[in-house]
């Protein structure tokens, strides 16, 4: 959470905003190809240390693709998604974003603030999400305060009215596969309590301060937007998740009919067929989450973490 | 048989005359040499011996101990054991450095008591001063149950009777939660008891977050 920035990454190019008329959208965007991003700003890219900050579509709330953040403790830094909009200091300010973590044992930190960076002062955080072991927090009125327990490989869609005049928003987060949402408060004291507190950037992190945190997330659907009336990206929850199959572009071989029976939801077809592809030596990554998919489809969660872990099995410091 | 014996304890202050006169500890040397580089690449294990030094040293270089304990910042409890000692000297550069040092080395509850005491109740006004810079910024391994005990303190000292004490808690709370609830430490007393409420009640909330 620097108040500079240091290095604009072209890895992120094709998800760089396109200068527009006045748009009600400050920020979007999806790391989709196909998406077409709006507002004004851009955002940075901090890949300190042996941290990282990548695109991935190991997981995403829409479309393909989605931000791995990926820090590494005891590697003297920590790896930053920063994104800049117009400063705004009254009105209203719609934050919108999908996260997935990976162990909720390890800190993350995630924050809105103003010019004068990320600090508990008038024009620094407004809005800050943490989590500490295992739980997700917010700080409001500079009081940490528990949300939720999170659920490792899970999404949660986070929405956030915030009424900047006041220095209060309505907090809003669902968990993909239940219907009502998991948190719902209202009128919630910004960071620091602090009314008016202008805002023109927002920062994900692993931890800032210890240097302890091997955190694995994923950021997807990032919007914020000065009318509440915007239209947001639907979120896969409540209801059911975005299986890779159902959007990756068609492949070939056994795969490929795995993808076909798996459509069908045919599992037992799918898993023999993705497995057969497996043993042929094809790519295992994408492989393993289709399994962990047919395993989740199926209920039984321990098969789908355990297939999950394969794919981050590198979690241990590197 | 007493013999032997004599010659044994004859001996042994010698053992120790060859002990003491012996070549120094590499953090011996490291320490009068300042060496912060040196004495951080030998790692937390050094930390007991640092306290020892710290036992034998004079005021110099106790204080400069001290310093060097506050830039390491690993927690010791045998470094803020023999600094505690030291809490209250009335050698300003010592108890200056002891005042900063303490919270970087430990996360007892008596030091931070120690330090709201001397923020409170010392004559000096540059060490009460001091030891609210300490509260605000050096407490480094407290945990958020923990720094219930500096938020009670620093909220009390907002009712003290000076204002220089009122002005270094607001301070001081203010570093920690960049908020002052509207407290004006030269108000009139019925608006700082109001200000006061305010910070009590976000206590009480606080407490029921932990």
């Amino acid at each position: 959470m620097r108040a500079v920035p240091v290095l604009v990454s072209l890895f992120f190019a094709s998800a760089l905003p396109v200068l527009a008329a006045p748009s009600p959208i400050l920020v979007s965007y999806s790391w989709d190809d196909a998406n077409t991003d709006t507002g004004p700003d851009t955002f940075t890219v901090f890949r300190n240390a042996r941290g990282n900050v990548q695109l991935s579509n190991a997981f995403r709330a829409s479309g393909t693709q989605s931000v791995e953040i990926r820090d590494v403790a005891g590697d003297g830094d920590f790896p930053e998604l920063q994104g800049y909009f117009p400063e705004r200091k009254d009105g209203w300010l719609v934050i919108h974003f999908a996260l997935l973590v990976v162990d909720p044992k390890e800190e993350l930190n995630i924050a809105l603030a103003g010019p004068n960076g990320f600090q508990l002062v008038p024009d620094g955080i407004s809005f800050w999400l943490f989590t500490r072991n295992g739980n997700l927090l917010q700080m409001s009125d500079s009081i940490p305060k528990r949300l939720l327990r999170l659920k490792p490989f899970t999404w949660y869609a986070v929405d956030a009215d915030y009424d900047l005049t006041a220095g209060r928003y309505d907090l809003r987060i669902s968990e993909e596969g239940i219907e009502k949402p998991v948190v719902a408060l209202k009128s919630q004291a910004n960071a620091a309590s602090h009314p008016g507190s202008a805002v023109n950037m927002f920062s994900f992190i692993g931890d800032y301060k210890d240097d302890r945190s091997n955190v694995v997330y994923y950021v997807d659907d990032v919007v914020v937007a000065s009318n509440r009336e915007v239209a947001l990206p639907r979120f896969v929850a409540p209801g059911r998740r975005q299986f890779l199959a159902d959007t990756q572009t068609p492949v070939e071989g056994k795969e490929g009919e795995g993808d076909e029976a798996f459509r069908r939801r045919a599992l037992p077809e799918a898993e023999r067929l993705y497995k057969e592809a497996l043993r042929a030596g094809m790519a295992s990554r994408a492989l393993f989450l289709k399994l962990s998919d047919v395993a989740y489809l199926r209920g039984d969660l321990a098969a789908e973490k355990a297939l999950r872990e394969k794919i981050f099995g590198s979690l241990d410091p590197r | 048989m007493r013999r032997p014996w004599l010659a044994g304890l004859l001996l042994l202050p010698l053992a120790v005359l060859l002990t003491a006169a012996g070549p120094a500890s590499p953090v011996t040397a490291l320490v009068a040499r300042e060496d912060f580089e040196g004495l951080r690449a030998q790692g937390p294990k050094i930390l007991p011996e640092m306290a020892r030094l710290y036992t034998s040293g004079d005021t110099a270089e106790r204080t400069r101990i001290a310093n060097l304990l506050y830039r390491l910042g690993w927690k010791s409890p045998e470094a803020a054991n023999v600094m505690m000692r030291d809490v209250r000297t009335q050698d300003v550069g010592l108890r200056i450095a002891v005042q900063y040092a303490l919270g970087r080395v430990s996360d007892q509850p008596a030091v931070v008591d120690a330090l709201l005491h001397n923020m409170t109740d010392d004559p000096n006004p540059v060490l009460r001063d001091k030891a609210a810079c300490a509260l605000a910024y050096d407490q480094i391994h407290l945990s958020e149950a923990e720094k219930v005990r500096i938020y009670e303190g620093l909220i009390k000292a907002l009712d003290s009777e000076q204002q220089q004490v009122r002005e270094i808690a607001i301070q001081a709370l203010q570093v920690h939660t960049g908020q002052r609830k509207g407290f004006i430490p030269f108000a009139a007393i019925e608006k700082r008891r109001e200000s006061i409420a305010r910070w009590r009640s976000w206590l009480a909330e606080y407490k029921e977050n932990l």
